[in-house]
């Protein structure tokens, strides 16, 4: 299925080419609602959001500065994170102080770890600090643009996604150690 | 790795999963509607809501500007300026001695004129004048000093001191006038009388007090009032609630007022979403609670769980408003000398929401828009209000003042049966009184 054809006939309001369109970048939008830990009964309200996005703005993709799955994952991340603003307003400001700031000593190898793991260890992470580890290390967001899209200050961003590295590595260590133990049991 | 060399390192491990468990309300079909056709989302019931609260506002404006535009008082003068009748007269015989006469007075005199007999006298060579209460059983007075002269001399020592018995509805004032020929009417000669003109009496008639407009601008600590069976819900923290009052007064006397206007307020609180488990299951190493199976890949993954009694759980907290208009109707008493008043105030204050923002938690601890939930759920709120006003002239129409008060709520806000929620609110306003004069 040539992409550029799919979009093309989506401007034209073709339904058949909008429901390709739509399966197609289903599961990508999903797994980014899951990494930013919407639940799961609010998950088609955030889809209907990015989809709507989507297909009304189109007209403005230009295949020339890049890739159509960069553009839809720009407005996926935006519009989750937007949802969850609203929703987890309180969490974003509230958890801030709960641990104190560290240095990240400690370096943080993921490459092993199996992808469903490291979804319920971002479950297991706070709000604020999940969606700032999502921005940073999944999806490259410097802090500056960060701290735009969250209406925070570039240090706090940094601040933040220390301490979400920190709670990570110590929920994946302790996730290890148990697999271990119950391997000797 | 560095934190720096951290940043989009995970991009690429989450393309191209697989397609999550499937949701009927991700299918195409039901998604084309909304994302194609959006519709907009419960807007109908959102302009019904709007035009239901500014029917109210229109009804409150209404009232409002009726107490308002309601002639406190045309004429100081207790007695209307038209030609008051005298409709009945009674016996005129010397015999009987007893006079019933009752003269219609439009205004509302039974408001000004003294419980007792109060003066008499226009002058002393044009009428005697009496004000009487129903039924009080009074003693005219001679007139002039040519009295005894013109009377009758068989009447003569009766007219001295001649009973009259006033049978009224109500109060009214009894006006005897002069003869056309000179003297006081004689017991047999009152079926003569002119019909009097009765205005301009002279007694002094106790002024009321002044109608005055105020606006106050304050606020005060507001107590979101769970009781009942909901143990899992607490308010946090109550913070400042504003309020902006418009209040106009209408004398009824010289010291007791009717208070009546718009209040505009904002509730500010947090509440804190508690919940004391005796079962709570927390992350713990030692027991095996669930083996998750991916289906997909097959991986198995074990929680450890370990039950933990009593455990009390902090759900969440949120910051809630509540925006209401309200409208007071008080009972004033004032205390006043040149520059200072004091007065106390009390009566009902119906509240009504115009918007609800927030989070709370149902009793199956789900989370809910503060719109959508029981609590805070009666649109129509009744209150009773105590208040103390104290104010300071600072010019002969304009006086600052200063207001604290507080209010109890009559009614349940909640819209479930099971929990009761009565607020309390503690606060004071400052402002400006115009008196309308």
């Amino acid at each position: 299925m040539d992409l550029s054809l799919v979009i093309e006939n989506c401007l034209l309001d073709d339904r058949l080419a909008q429901r390709q369109l739509y399966e197609q970048f289903l599961p990508y939008a999903l797994t980014v609602t899951r990494r930013y830990g919407v639940a799961s009964r609010y998950q088609a309200d955030v889809v209907q959001d990015i989809f709507t996005e989507v297909f009304t703005k189109l007209a403005t993709f230009d295949a020339q500065k890049g890739q159509f799955s960069t553009w839809f994952r720009t407005i996926a991340v935006r519009k989750t994170v937007d949802f969850q603003r609203k929703r987890e307003k309180l969490r974003f400001t509230s958890l801030v102080a709960v641990l104190p700031e560290k240095s990240p000593t400690a370096t943080l190898e993921l490459e092993a770890v199996p992808t469903d793991e490291l979804f319920v260890a971002f479950a297991a992470l706070p709000t604020g600090f999940r969606t700032v580890f999502n921005l940073y290390a999944v999806d490259g967001y410097r802090h500056r643009e960060i701290a735009d899209l969250l209406g925070i200050t570039p240090s706090a961003s940094r601040s933040q996604y220390a301490r979400a590295r920190e709670r990570l590595r110590h929920h994946l260590q302790g996730t290890k150690k148990k697999q271990v133990a119950n391997e000797y049991r | 790795m560095s934190t720096a060399e951290e940043r989009g390192a995970l991009g690429e491990r989450f393309h191209d999963l697989p397609t999550p468990a499937s949701n009927p309300e991700l299918e195409w079909e039901n998604m084309a509607r909304r994302i194609l056709l959006p519709e907009p989302p419960e807007e109908e019931p959102r302009k019904r809501r709007a035009a239901f609260w500014w029917w109210f506002g229109g009804i409150a404006v209404l009232l409002a500007g009726a107490f308002l535009l309601w002639p406190a008082e045309e004429d100081h003068n207790p007695v209307s300026e038209e030609q008051p009748t005298v409709i009945a007269k009674g016996a005129t015989t010397a015999e009987e001695k007893l006079i019933e006469a009752t003269i219609p007075l439009k205004n509302p005199v039974k408001e000004q004129l003294p419980a007792t007999t109060l003066t008499k006298g226009i002058g002393q060579e044009k009428a005697l004048l009496q004000v009487v209460e129903v039924g009080k059983t009074v003693w005219t007075e001679e007139v002039s000093s040519t009295t005894e002269e013109n009377l009758a001399p068989s009447l003569a020592p009766e007219l001295a001191q001649p009973e009259v018995t006033i049978d009224f509805s109500r109060k009214a004032a009894v006006v005897v006038t002069q003869l056309p020929g000179g003297g006081i009417p004689m017991l047999d000669q009152l079926d003569q009388l002119p019909e009097v003109q009765a205005r301009n009496l002279p007694f002094p008639v106790k002024p009321k007090g002044e109608a005055s407009l105020a606006i106050t601008l304050g606020g005060g600590a507001f107590q979101s009032g769970y009781a009942g069976d909901a143990p899992w819900l607490a308010a946090e923290r109550n913070d400042f609630s504003p309020s902006l009052s418009l209040r106009y007064e209408r004398p009824l006397t010289q010291n007791w007022f009717l208070s009546t206007g718009i209040d505009l307020r904002n509730y500010r609180f947090r509440t804190a979403f508690e919940n004391v488990d005796p079962d709570a299951r927390l992350y713990r190493p030692g027991t095996i609670d669930t083996i998750f199976r991916n289906l997909t890949t097959g991986e198995e993954r074990t929680v450890f769980t370990d039950t933990v009694p009593g455990t009390v759980i902090r759900r969440f907290g949120n910051d809630n408003v509540v925006t209401e208009i309200g409208i007071p109707l008080l009972i004033a008493y004032r205390w006043a000398s040149k520059k200072h008043a004091l007065s106390l105030a009390i009566g009902p204050r119906l509240g009504l929401v115009v918007t609800r923002e927030g989070r709370s938690l149902t009793g199956t601890n789900e989370v809910r828009e503060l719109s959508e939930v029981p609590q805070f759920g009666n649109n129509l709120r009744w209150s009773g209000r105590l208040e103390a006003v104290y104010d300071y002239r600072i010019t002969s129409s304009i006086s600052l003042l200063a207001k604290v008060g507080g209010e109890a709520a009559f009614s349940n806000w909640s819209s479930s049966l099971d929990l009761k929620q009565r607020p309390k609110l503690v606060g004071g306003q400052l402002g400006l009184r115009f008196l309308l004069r």
